[in-house]
């Protein structure tokens, strides 16, 4: 049998909730710029998305058990355990105020990666996207912010944040629906 | 046409509820709606998709000198390791099968359903069974998982064994049906292969070929 074969996301799961610090390493090696990345595009502070991106592969090793292929990707769920450590650290840094441009600005720019398989129907989709719209998506959705909290920030009623919400993330979901067919 | 008005306003909420906005009473319509409307969860299971591939368009950015060390060094070994556990080559050698599995098309299930399932499958660990022959000689391993897909992965290991073993699964109601071959090399071989029946229905594992004398392992 030849151990040279590329590892599926999957496996190195289920070596890592069978306690694997080979499957661990591997993962960390395969993942550990997308959670960079994301931490660093979420908090603006390399020292505290090194921080963050640390706490979310010690949240993945530890919780490698609870990962549901059904309902996500892999990289999905590492990528929204990075989210939410991140989302965390800043509101407990009340002194780094979000600022969803940056990471709007981040979700649009294209990717050099050439072993990237990230989602870029949804790139174009959320270029397409007016800003007004884009950018309570994004809080909505990368941040976890209600729909109050939008309002506020961005200083519409809060109608008008639900609805630009709404409409955004319907024309994103058009942009899966020409893809995908 | 009740129906289809109301398809029409859970669907205006629809976005509200993937990306996590929607009111307590607005949630709560949608889901007493998607319990019986197939149409709706399916639009809904489109809008959280989106919702979470957004975060994968985060640029990946390589991160300090020393990240992956210095996480590695933080890792505590897990709080219970399953003492079924083979060496590291059988370990590794799961693994590959566990990727093959996964990339055939099979629904791999990493893990169990949920929390609590996951914590029964610690709780009982794997089956494992001596492969013998006849006269009652070890020729190897099986090793039986019951979650979800089922598995079963076999090593052989017999000294002058070569060729080729048919695998064949002896369920409880006493059917018998061929599921593979181990090819065996220099004493050696390995394979695996997802169930389709649940692995408490398994009764025996039979090999026989040209590998070597007939072994068999014996479950439940
Ligand atoms: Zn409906």
């Amino acid at each position: 049998m030849t151990f040279a074969v590329a590892l599926s996301d999957e496996s190195l799961i289920v070596g890592m909730a069978l306690g694997d610090t080979d499957a661990m390493a591997a993962f960390v090696r395969r993942f550990q710029a997308r959670v960079f990345g994301l931490a660093l595009s979420v908090v603006g502070d390399p020292g505290l998305a090194e921080e963050v991106a640390q706490d979310a592969f010690m949240r993945a090793w530890r919780h490698a058990g609870d990962y549901d292929p059904r309902r996500a990707r892999v990289v999905t769920w590492l990528l929204t355990i990075t989210r939410n450590l991140a989302v965390d650290a800043i509101r407990l840094r009340r002194d780094r105020p979000v600022d969803p441009q940056r990471l709007l600005v981040a979700l649009r720019e294209e990717m050099d990666d050439p072993g990237y398989d990230g989602a870029e129907w949804l790139r174009a989709g959320l270029r397409e996207l007016p800003t007004d719209q884009a950018r309570p998506v994004v809080l909505a959705v990368a941040y976890g912010w209600t729909a109050k909290e939008i309002a506020e920030l961005e200083g519409i009623p809060l109608g008008t944040a639900k609805t630009r919400i709404r409409r955004g993330l319907a024309r994103l979901r058009q942009a899966l629906g020409v893809t995908d067919g | 046409m009740d129906d289809r008005s109301g398809c029409a306003e859970i669907g205006e909420l629809l976005p509200d509820v993937a990306a996590g906005v929607a009111a307590g009473d607005e949630r709560a319509r949608v889901f007493a709606h998607l319990g019986g409307c197939p149409a709706c969860r399916r639009e809904l299971a489109a809008l959280s998709h989106v919702a979470d591939e957004l975060l994968t368009l985060a640029p990946a950015v390589t991160p300090p000198a020393g990240f992956a060390a210095s996480l590695m060094r933080r890792l505590a070994p897990p709080p219970r390791r399953r003492r079924w556990w083979p060496g590291r080559a059988a370990r590794v050698a799961l693994t590959v099968l566990l990727a093959a599995v996964a990339g055939s098309g099979a629904t791999m299930r990493a893990t169990a359903d949920d929390r609590r399932e996951a914590h029964h499958c610690r709780e009982r660990p794997l089956a494992e069974r001596a492969l013998a022959a006849a006269d009652g000689t070890a020729g190897g391993r099986a090793f039986g998982y019951g979650g979800s897909p089922p598995w079963l992965f076999l090593t052989v290991a017999l000294p002058a064994a070569g060729g080729v073993y048919d695998v064949h699964l002896v369920t409880r109601d006493g059917r018998s049906r061929a599921i593979g071959a181990v090819p065996v090399s220099a004493g050696g071989g390995s394979w695996g292969v997802a169930l389709d029946v649940p692995f408490d229905q398994v009764a025996e594992v039979r090999l026989a070929g040209s590998a070597g004398p007939p072994l068999a392992a014996a479950f439940g």
